[in-house]
This record gives C-alpha cells, structure tokens and sequence, in this order.
C-alpha cells in the first residue's frame, strides 16, 4: 500500500486530502476503509456516519479488487478523498474496463431464502444506503466509484 | 491489516446448537460456517444459534454466505428459521414452535 501524501487545495476550493492505492488481494477493503477513517478523523463526522461511510469504502474497494481488477495484486486501487466546505468525496478506482459490474437486482431477502435470487449481490445495496451520493464513471480503462457525503447538516443523522 | 479468519465453535446445550462466532465474516469464511453448520445439525438440535457477539467484521459477501446458510436451513425438511436478537441467529426445528417473522 502506498502513503497517503499530504493534503493540498485547489483554486475550486476542492481540498485533497488523501491519495493512496491498495493491491487488488482479499482483505485489503478494511485497509483502505482504515486509511480513509483516519484521514477524515478530525471532520466532525457522527459516528454513525463515519462506520457508515467506512462500510461503503470497504465494499466499493472489495468490489474494485473483485470485478475491476480481479484479484490481481499488481493492480491497484487508488483511493481519493477530498472535500469542500459542504462535501467529503471518496473516489475508488480501478483499472477494469466496460461497464462497472453491480449486481443490478435490489436484493430480496425474501426470494434469497427461497434460493430465486443469489445469495450475494448486497454491495451495491449497502454502498448506496450508507452514503448520500454515489457517482459511477468509467472508460476503457478505468472504472470509478465515488462516495459522496453532504456536509451541510442536510444529511447528517439521516438514514 | 491481517485479515482475521473466522473461527466458529460449537457448543450443545439443553436441546440447542450454539455457533459461537468469532474474526471476520468475509471471503474466507465459507469452510468454517459450513462446517460448524454441518456439526451442529448432526446432534439434531432442537434450535440452532448463531453467536454473533466476537465477529468483529463483515461485509457484503459474509451476509451472502449467511443468507446462504438460512436459506440452506429453510429447504431442510425439518427446520424454520427466525432471528432472535440483535446479534444470535436462529433455526428451530419442527420440534419446537416455529417462526418464520423476518
């Protein structure tokens, strides 16, 4: 894993906090949510919040190691987080190509029990309600997924 | 960060199964669920528990193998399943009265 380099700020007022990559190798999701809870410490994030945005780094990383990067270890993740006066972004990147891979289906518990859906295919689900925004981009190199949190009181203490 | 792989005991009691769970949920935990799984309905509890209280982590693909699991335990002929808690997990056998309330 490379060391987060230190903050800088740009003419927009977007502020870096944080660059850092992962190895695509299981269990590498908790690092980088660990990393990024580190980095955001001093935010003023409720605790709720913030384990809540920890769980949507994990499985967006694990997502990137798994589908973008499959597992190779010698591709990375990169991980970014910025923030402005009113956001906190974290942007995982991978180095897959076409269409990110989600599961599309919400999943049903219910149809899971009976075995008519995967057990699997809660990633997506979790992500997008443990964060307030989520953005999906990607190109034939890259995908990328980021996390975004509203730091204007709109947000905070919400489900 | 060393992944912390789940260790899983099983222990009998008046009738019942408990799993008690420990580490991380995660990828590398199918085996040991399984296995502890296997083991607790060889005895023919009456309720199987899962014990989640020293699983420090878990993330989308540990609910899968859960979810697995329950389905697994709800297609048994002789088994329901119902959760109990906001950190056990139960099964309960035709034997006892059944819940199905999710």
């Amino acid at each position: 894993m490379t060391d987060p380099k230190p903050a800088r700020t740009d003419a927009e007022l977007r502020r870096t906090l944080a660059e850092f990559s992962v190895p695509s190798e299981p269990g590498n999701e908790r690092r980088a949510m660990e990393v990024v809870a580190d980095v955001i410490k001093d935010m003023g994030l409720t605790q709720q919040r913030l384990e809540r945005l920890k769980t949507a780094v994990a499985e967006a990383t694990m997502n990137a190691m798994e589908h973008g990067n499959y597992y190779r270890a010698e591709l990375p993740v990169l991980i970014e987080v910025s923030a402005s006066d009113t956001w906190l972004s974290v942007k995982i990147t991978d180095e897959g190509s076409g269409p990110p891979v989600f599961h599309a289906d919400a999943p049903d518990l219910e149809a899971k029990l009976k075995g008519m859906q995967t057990p699997r295919g809660w990633g997506l689900f979790l992500i997008k309600n443990m964060v307030d925004d989520m953005e999906v981009t990607g190109d034939e190199h890259h995908h990328t997924v980021e996390l975004i949190l509203h730091l204007d009181g709109r947000a905070e203490g919400s489900t | 960060m060393a992944v912390r792989h789940l260790e899983a005991e099983v222990r009998q009691e008046r009738g019942r199964a408990i799993l008690d769970l420990r580490g991380e949920i995660n990828d590398f935990a199918q085996e040991t669920l399984d296995a502890a799984y296997a083991e607790a309905e060889s005895n023919d509890p009456e309720i199987i528990l899962l014990n989640f209280e020293e699983v420090d982590y878990i993330n989308s693909t540990g609910i899968a193998l859960i979810v697995g699991l329950l389905a697994k335990a709800r297609a048994s002929p002789s088994a329901a399943w119902s959760p109990s808690g906001s950190q056990t997990t139960t099964w309960r056998s035709s034997r006892s009265r059944a819940s199905r309330t999710l």
